[in-house]
């Protein structure tokens, strides 16, 4: 194997073991862009059966996540059969000989596309599409935080908030303290933004949810306007289901903001404060930030790996969440996040959110 | 030769997003790593241009600040050493107020901001009226330094 971009050689023989039948390579293709963990499609006939499955791997050099890919796979196999829909997870496995002992896990293909047909598209039918992809997007991620990770054990895998009202304290802090173990710089800034952050964190979680982590257009797998598998858990943790609606990149701002929440609001029955979502949009800010610094350019800077975007998601893509944490400081959270957040627009359109 | 470095990465910046990247297909792994380059070229352009200066602003910005809270603290008490540690610290550095040693800068920057990150933690001295000073040098170091990575960050490194 040369690079990144590339299956590792001995695939079909190591499939071929794990199926237990015979497994030809017909063709494959790394996900674009995937930048957290390498993931291939494979298209291969096993046994003479044409079957698809995706290979996620860690990478060579560091993940852009402080979370196992093992975590990954409980979250998959946690809800495959649920009202939650993802794909049907295969295996996982770590330390063995293929693909030089790096965390990997395989599920099955699911038919579909990360983009959506007609999201771009100008005047009316363009606005069709993108309503209908907000409301599909907030229903799911309203089902997902409606459901029983407890029973499912996902506590076991991941850290469970003492109570509802400590959800978003214990998520905050456990990306404060992961900066604090892996910053890339003396930053007074960011230390004084997550104080003044501490201070003002809501305790009106009506409950503990499973979150998705970064979703939305490019995450998920849709068939038209319809998801069918939620994709991608890397980021994913026990928290307030609201930090999810911050995370969207840019496909909850498809729609006004406002009317995003009342959809919200609906699905689950519960209301949101404005704290709560303020909140969790410098909450979403601050897991950007410490991922693409401590995560993705730490191991740069200290010579462990020499991946070039590493540092160009550390030293560039970071400012703009930075900008926004530091903004917070000494002042009411609602207001600096209205501010903020005031005529951004979503990447796929125009369109201006809150 | 009259060319300064500057002169050269901005060239190079130039090639690669006006004429190597429109010839690559934009979803690809090489186009990728080419936007990366762009990122930290412009970085680089940036940080070439006005490094000195920013760090210049900044650190006066938290020179002006720390010994405003000491000259307070003195009056108050309050946790003699870390004071003390302070003092030292602005003392290092004062003899070099006009320097354009870049290297010297970036070692008071560093400096005043461990200082920094030791009252913020500790909040020592913060009390209501230094808890207001404290967020303006904080801001005002934040404004001053976003100016290095202001136009890297409007590109995708993917």
């Amino acid at each position: 194997m040369k690079n990144e971009n590339q299956l590792p050689d001995d695939t079909e023989e190591y499939l071929t073991e794990k199926l237990g039948s015979s497994v030809s390579i017909i063709d494959w293709k790394r996900t674009f862009p995937g930048a957290s963990r390498e993931t291939f499609i494979l298209n291969l006939k096993v046994g003479g059966t044409p079957e698809g499955l995706v290979l996620r791997i860690d990478p060579m050099g560091p993940a852009a996540t402080p979370y196992p890919l093992a975590r990954e796979y409980k979250i998959y196999e946690s809800l495959y059969g649920s009202e939650v829909p993802v794909a049907e997870p295969l295996w996982f496995d770590e330390g063995v000989s293929y693909a030089s002992g790096r965390a990997h896990m395989v599920r099955r293909l699911v038919d579909g596309s990360t983009s959506v047909y007609g999201l771009n598209d100008p005047g009316e039918s363009g606005d069709r599409v993108r309503r209908q992809v907000v409301r599909e997007l907030v229903e799911n991620l309203a089902r997902l935080h409606s459901f029983d990770w407890e029973t499912a054990g996902l506590g076991t895998v991941m850290p469970i908030p003492s109570s509802p009202a400590q959800a978003l304290r214990a998520d905050f802090e456990e990306w404060r303290n992961y900066w604090r173990e892996n910053q890339t710089e003396v930053d007074p800034v960011l230390e004084e933004a997550m104080h003044w952050l501490l201070e003002n964190i809501p305790e009106d979680t009506p409950r503990v949810s499973l979150t998705k982590g970064n979703n939305g257009i490019g995450e998920e797998i849709w068939q038209g306007n319809r998801i069918v598998a939620l994709s991608d858990w890397e980021l994913s943790c026990l928290s307030d289901g609201v930090v999810d609606l911050s995370f969207s990149e840019g496909t909850l701002q498809l729609a006004d903001f406002d009317e995003v929440l009342r959809l919200y609001e609906h699905c689950t029955g519960e209301s949101i404060s404005l704290e709560r979502v303020a909140f969790g949009g410098f909450l979403v800010w601050l897991k950007i930030l410490v991922s693409t610094r401590s995560c993705m350019m730490k191991p740069y800077l200290e010579g462990r790996h020499r991946r070039i975007n590493g540092l160009a998601f550390g030293l560039g893509y970071s400012e703009d969440p930075y900008g926004k944490i530091a903004a917070c400081i000494g002042r009411n959270i609602v207001d600096t996040w209205r501010e903020v957040v005031k005529g951004e627009r979503s990447i796929y359109t125009g369109y201006s959110g809150a | 030769m009259d060319i300064s470095i500057l002169d050269i990465v901005r060239s190079i910046n130039e090639a690669i997003s006006d004429q190597v990247l429109p010839e690559i297909e934009a979803q690809s792994w090489p186009a990728s790593r080419l936007r990366s380059c762009n990122v930290l070229l412009t970085y680089l352009e940036d940080l070439l241009s006005y490094e000195q200066s920013v760090l210049r602003d900044s650190n006066q910005n938290m020179k002006v600040f720390l010994r405003e809270l000491f000259e307070r603290a003195r009056h108050g008490g309050g946790d003699i050493a870390l004071q003390k540690d302070g003092e030292d610290c602005l003392r290092r550095f004062s003899q070099y107020t006009l320097t354009e040693d870049i290297k010297l800068l970036r070692k008071e920057n560093r400096a005043y901001k461990e200082f920094l990150l030791k009252i913020v933690r500790s909040r020592y001295g913060v009390d209501k009226d230094n808890l207001a000073a404290l967020h303006k040098c904080l801001r005002a170091v934040r404004e001053a330094e976003s100016r290095v990575a202001e136009r890297a960050s409007k590109l995708l490194p993917l």
